[in-house]
């Protein structure tokens, strides 16, 4: 396991890699395309109004919405200036502006004094939130890259780990078969997402190949179509995979789900010890099932223990 | 555990098939075996990890191995390294 960590991209960077999806237009402060992001936080504008907020930190991003833009075109002249000067702070890395209207004016010509540029979009607010945020949490985020298998069982991200021999990529093309979606094989790159998930996906370079014994390297997406497939997916359950030991002793009744630390947060883990003979992609699929259950709040063991209990204290002495 | 620095010297570097025959190569070994290259470190048994490090000419990776055959296994390694693969250049 290793940790990987950009310091920082340029506005220039950011724009072409949303460019894909967000249609956008730079109105001013061209000369500071080359301005560094350095923070993956989106500020928001409450900081302009209130004084309660911290100010921004050195290379953030400022998001100004529509409906904040539409306060702005009804202050005053003087507040207007007032809060143009809060705007643009050396700090700020570049502006954008969910609105269809070129701004006022004066937003322009302090954008251009001050070299931090101005970015219209004209796509809606959350498509464009979710697309600026995901590149900037993929590039600037804590990153790590691990040996293992990240599949997206019924909907639940799980990662699968357990010593390389030990079948992990044969069980997730079973896996596949049954109609999941692979997002990485062997090797699963993890960052960390504003709200503090883990996201795990996959090297651009080996996305959705897989390499199977006897088989070599076969590119999923092209055999199974695209709904055998995922770009990322955060995790949700780790199962790990172990060599069935006779002289260990293993828990049978799975009172209560074990966790696993992974970059700092805790996962729910079910360890499932692997045996000839034994159907693995159906103890996977079973053990998502068994997770979701839990998650709701149902244990058939504690319901067998209940009855028992019960039974003992009417029938016993 | 040894840990080792190596050059790739062979033209094309740790390209697919050169990349298949370090999986061979350490998969004779009993030993946990991983490279490191450019803050990436993979398995040197798994093929597609040793691909995502597209480790071209002249770079500098470092071979980890631990376990009971760890010497073998890392002077294997290099012997591989070093006769380019089996390329010419």
């Amino acid at each position: 396991m290793n940790r990987q960590h950009n310091i920082f991209i340029t506005v220039e960077e950011l724009l072409k890699h949303i460019g894909e999806k967000i249609e956008f237009e730079i109105i001013g402060g061209k000369k500071g395309l080359k301005n560094q992001i350095s923070s993956y936080h989106i500020l928001e504008p409450d900081y302009l109004v209130s004084n309660l907020r911290e100010k921004p930190k050195n290379g953030e991003v400022l998001l100004l919405s529509e409906r904040y833009m539409k306060i702005f075109e009804n202050f005053s002249p003087l507040k207007k200036i007032k809060l143009l000067k809060k705007i643009f702070l050396e700090e700020i890395s570049c502006v954008f502006l969910i609105q269809q209207n070129e701004p006022h004016k004066k937003f322009i010509s302090m954008a251009n004094y001050h070299k931090i540029p101005v970015i219209i979009i004209k796509s809606p607010l959350k498509e464009t939130i979710e697309a600026i945020s995901l590149y900037l949490t993929k590039t600037l985020s804590q990153h790590q890259r691990i040996h293992g298998v990240m599949m997206d069982i019924l909907g639940v991200g799980v990662l699968i780990l357990g010593d390389s021999g030990i079948g992990k990529s044969e069980n997730a093309l079973d896996l596949v078969m049954r109609g999941h979606r692979l997002i990485s094989d062997d090797i699963v790159d993890l960052y960390e997402s504003l709200n503090g998930e883990i996201i795990a996906t996959s090297p651009e370079l080996t996305r959705y190949h897989m390499e199977i014994r006897g088989l070599g390297i076969i590119n999923i997406k092209e055999l199974f179509g695209i709904s055998a497939t995922g770009d990322n997916k955060k995790i949700q359950l780790i199962i790990e995979l172990e060599i069935w030991d006779e002289k260990k002793e293993y828990d049978r009744l799975i009172w209560s789900m074990k966790t696993k630390k992974i970059m700092d947060k805790e996962f729910p883990i079910i360890k499932i010890p692997v045996a000839p003979g034994r159907n693995l992609s159906a103890i996977i699929e079973v053990a998502v099932r068994v997770f979701l259950l839990r998650q709701m709040g149902v244990n058939p063991i504690i319901d067998i223990d209940k009855r028992l209990r019960e039974w003992n204290i009417n029938n016993g002495e | 555990m040894i840990e080792k620095k190596l050059k790739i010297i062979n033209k094309l570097g740790l390209h697919a098939r050169a990349s298949s025959k370090l999986v061979q190569t350490a998969n004779r070994y009993t030993s946990k075996i991983t490279i490191i290259y450019n803050n990436s470190e993979v398995n040197a048994k798994s093929l597609l990890g040793l691909l995502t490090l597209a480790a071209a000419k002249g770079s500098e990776i470092i071979i980890k191995a631990e376990g009971t055959d760890e010497d073998k296994a890392i002077k294997a390694i290099e012997k591989l390294i070093e006769k380019k693969f089996g390329e010419k250049e």
